[in-house]
Formats: structure tokens, sequence, C-alpha cells
């Protein structure tokens, strides 16, 4: 699964100006492409901000994808189990709207947005581009206990137990699980201390091999134990 | 014949509870099954008006007693229900929940978007009886009247498909696809005229020429 960020330099546009404190927000918007292996599941997240402001996976996901065959599988944690919606364009679902609709006809109202991923897969091999305005500040989410899919509020490749993403890991306890493609490679979340020392925190497998950094547009599964968390975050760029 | 398929599907039943399971999603896309047995030959989009379940095995090289799908506007179906009796001697498995340990029937979608798509379990994965937890299975969708009854009936209308080539998940929390995703294309459920009807409909004609001629002379 190749993925390529392009983000930054499409188009540069400043969002407010505060004369006063002279503080600048900039809204960076851009995009970056997933490539899809036929008939291969792929564990992605939207991580820009789509025009419309929903982040709707309806919204998000489409060009590239083959109608009535595509599906997006999203992982409800409640019940444990996925729903599946298959992506009907515009024709296929006439008079009804393109996009993904679960078995029973229902049009999917999941969010594919920064934080949140789904399973995507297409029978043929082909690119998906997502677009739209880097998410930048505060972020806050709710880490429930269990498993659920997650993704770095951004599109940056870095390892999820830094500062910067601050994810609220129970110690010896939290499984991380990466998706190869095929299955899943799990890791045990480890603090500082339970590590070794200061530095040395981190994900390690049943080897003691740190987990590799999620890629752009990748998402990934948690299990979350002890209590329920409140994961916050923030980025600038 | 009913006895005998219970039969042997409760001794696989038996023998597979030792294996592990693979999970499976029995669903596809729209206009998957089509009603060709209201009116034979001209198919319309099944109205809630069939079941369907699926054999499979895990066999690459099995082939199935019939040649071909049944066309979406059939006048008949492309296979009978002795070739479904045979196929499932030759080593097709009958789908089983191997949570609720039923056979697995699924139904067509009534409206919206999804008309006339499988569905079973709301399309969400279960594990398939005695299935391997990895690799591919390759499956056949058997589709039948509701008028015949809620499992297998081996009597009345019926649609067959053509080989399914589907990659079971390890576990409830693995990705898995629909039967479109693994080659399914839209099938009919047709009329099937088996060997003890077509003789019963001889011996009804045999009866009507012997009494014509009876009530000429």
């Amino acid at each position: 699964m190749k993925k390529t960020l392009l983000v930054a330099a499409a188009t540069l546009a400043v969002g407010s100006f505060a004369s006063q404190a002279q503080v600048y927000s900039q809204n960076i918007v851009g995009y970056y492409n997933v490539s899809l292996t036929g008939n291969q599941f792929a564990l992605l997240s939207g991580q820009l901000l789509n025009s419309d402001g929903s982040n709707s996976v309806n919204n998000v996901l489409g060009s590239g994808l083959t109608s009535q065959s595509a599906l997006a599988l999203f992982w409800d944690p409640s019940s444990s189990t996925f729903t599946t919606y298959t992506y009907y364009n515009a024709a296929d679902a006439s008079p009804s709207p393109g996009g993904f609709y679960d078995i029973n006809g229902n049009l999917s109202t999941n969010l594919f947005a920064p934080g949140k991923g789904a399973f995507i897969q297409d029978p043929n091999n082909t690119t998906i581009t997502v677009v739209g305005t880097v998410p930048q500040g505060g972020s806050t989410n709710t880490v429930g206990v269990g498993f659920n899919i997650y993704s770095i509020n951004a599109p940056i490749s870095t390892n999820i137990d830094s500062g910067l993403v601050n994810f609220p890991a129970t110690s010896q306890q939290d499984q991380l699980l990466l998706w190869t493609g095929s299955s899943y490679n799990p890791y045990t979340y480890y603090n500082d201390a339970d590590a070794g020392g200061p530095g040395l925190g981190g994900w390690y497998d049943i080897n003691g091999n740190l987990a590799p950094y999620p890629t752009v547009g990748s998402a990934f599964f948690i299990e979350h134990f002890g209590s329920t968390a409140t994961w916050t975050n923030s980025f600038s760029f | 014949m009913k006895k005998t398929i219970a039969i042997a599907v409760a001794a696989f039943a038996v023998i597979g509870s030792s294996f592990a399971q693979g999970y499976v999603a029995f669903s596809s896309s729209k206009s998957a099954i089509w009603d060709d047995f209201t009116s034979p030959g001209v198919g319309v989009v099944a109205p809630v008006n069939t079941y369907e379940t699926f054999l499979w095995t895990t066999s690459s090289s099995l082939t199935t007693p019939w040649s071909t799908a049944t066309a979406t506007n059939a006048t008949s179906s492309s296979a009978t229900w002795s070739q479904i009796t045979t196929a499932i001697g030759n080593g097709w498995n009958v789908a089983t929940n191997n949570t609720s340990g039923n056979e697995v029937v699924g139904t067509d979608i009534a409206s919206g978007v999804t008309k006339g798509a499988i569905s079973y379990n709301g399309a969400v994965s279960f594990p398939l009886f005695a299935s391997p937890s990895s690799g591919n299975i390759y499956a056949v969708v058997v589709a039948w009247s509701t008028n015949s009854g809620s499992v297998l009936p081996f009597s009345g209308p019926l649609g067959v498909s053509s080989i399914v080539t589907y990659a079971v998940g390890a576990s409830s929390s693995s990705p898995v696809g629909t039967f479109s995703g693994g080659g399914f294309t839209p099938i009919g459920v047709a009329p099937t005229p088996e060997p003890a009807t077509i003789a019963l409909a001889g011996l009804g004609v045999s009866a009507l020429v012997a009494f014509r001629r009876r009530s000429s002379k």
C-alpha cells in the first residue's frame, strides 16, 4: 500500500488574521493518495477535513472506486462487529444519492475523518485521493474500553505514543493491531517506567520490537483496557 | 431423500466441531436474485419471495453437476434438485452457522438501493461451521422460492450460481467481503422439472388420453 503525502504546497491561504495579537492561522489545503490492491482490504483514515466540513464517508470517498463492488467496513464497538457498506455511484443508486449503503439500503452516516478509520476494499487495483484541509489546533476524542479503530489526527507518520499524538494507552495492557493487508500484527503498550526508563516507552511486539509508525492515511485497531479515556492532542503546521 | 441429507449434515456437523472456523458474510450487492418462477422467462428482481443458502468446499478443483448459473430470465433452472443432492454427496457442504447451528438461509432485500440483494445476519460475518480459519473457500449460491420452505426444500423453483471464490476471516474482527466481490453474479430462480415431476406429468397425460378415448367410444 503506497501512500504519498502531497499536502502543504498545493494551496496556501490565510484563513484569519488578528491584527492586535499578530497571530496568523494558515489553512493548508492538499491531498494524499492511497493505492489499493484489488480484492485486498486496507485499513484507512480520512486525515484531512473535507470542503463541506462533514467528513462523511460519502463525501470523502467515491472517486476511483468500483460501483456495486467497493466496500467500506466500519467497526461498531458496541456490538464488536463490522457493518458492511457497498459503494453505489449516482447512476446505480438513482434516484437516491450515490454513496455507501448498508445491506438494507441505508446510506452510511459514518465519518471518514481524522482520528477515525475503516476498512476499504475494491475489486480492482486503484488509487483513491483524499482531499481537504490539514487539521490544526486541538482535538478531543473519546477512547472507550475495548476494540476500536483510530488514526493519527493529521496526515503525518509518527509513533503513536509520541507526545504529539498523546494516545492515552494503559501500560502493559492496551493492544495495538496494525493491519498488514491480510492479518494483524499485535503490539502491547509499555510506558517509560514499565519499559525500563525514560524515553523507552512505546508499543512493543512479543519479541520486544517497537511497532512501526502508521503511514499517512492509515488507521489501526487499539484494544483499550481500564476505563474510558479522553484523547487530546494538538497539531500546528 | 430429505432424511438422508439431514443425517449427512448432522454427521458433518459432528466431524467439523473439532476444527477452527472461518468467518463469512453472506451478502451481495443489489439485484442479485431474480424471480423467474412467477412468470417463467420474464425475470424481475425478486420481491422478497426467495431464500438463499450456499454450498462450499475448500477444494479449488471440485466442480458442480451443473455447467452454468441460472440466468436472470430463465424459463427453467440450469440445475435440478437431484444435482444439488449429488453435489452434497460429492463434497459440497451445506453452509451452517457455527453459532446457531442452523443452516444459513438468507433473504432478498425488499426495496431501496439494495433491492434484491442477498442478506443474511444483516451482512455481519458469522463463523461458518467446519470451515478453515484462513484462505479461500469456494461456494455456490442456491436459491429457491419461499413457497417451498425455509430450508433447502429439494423441490420447487431453483436457482444456482457459478463458483465464487471467497476469502474467509480468522475472527469477527477480521474484515471480510461480500459474495459479489468473490465473483458472484445475479441469478434467477426458475421452475425445475425433476424426473419425478416429469414422470407424474407423463402419467397425467396418459390418463387424459385414456379418458378421452373412453369418452369417445
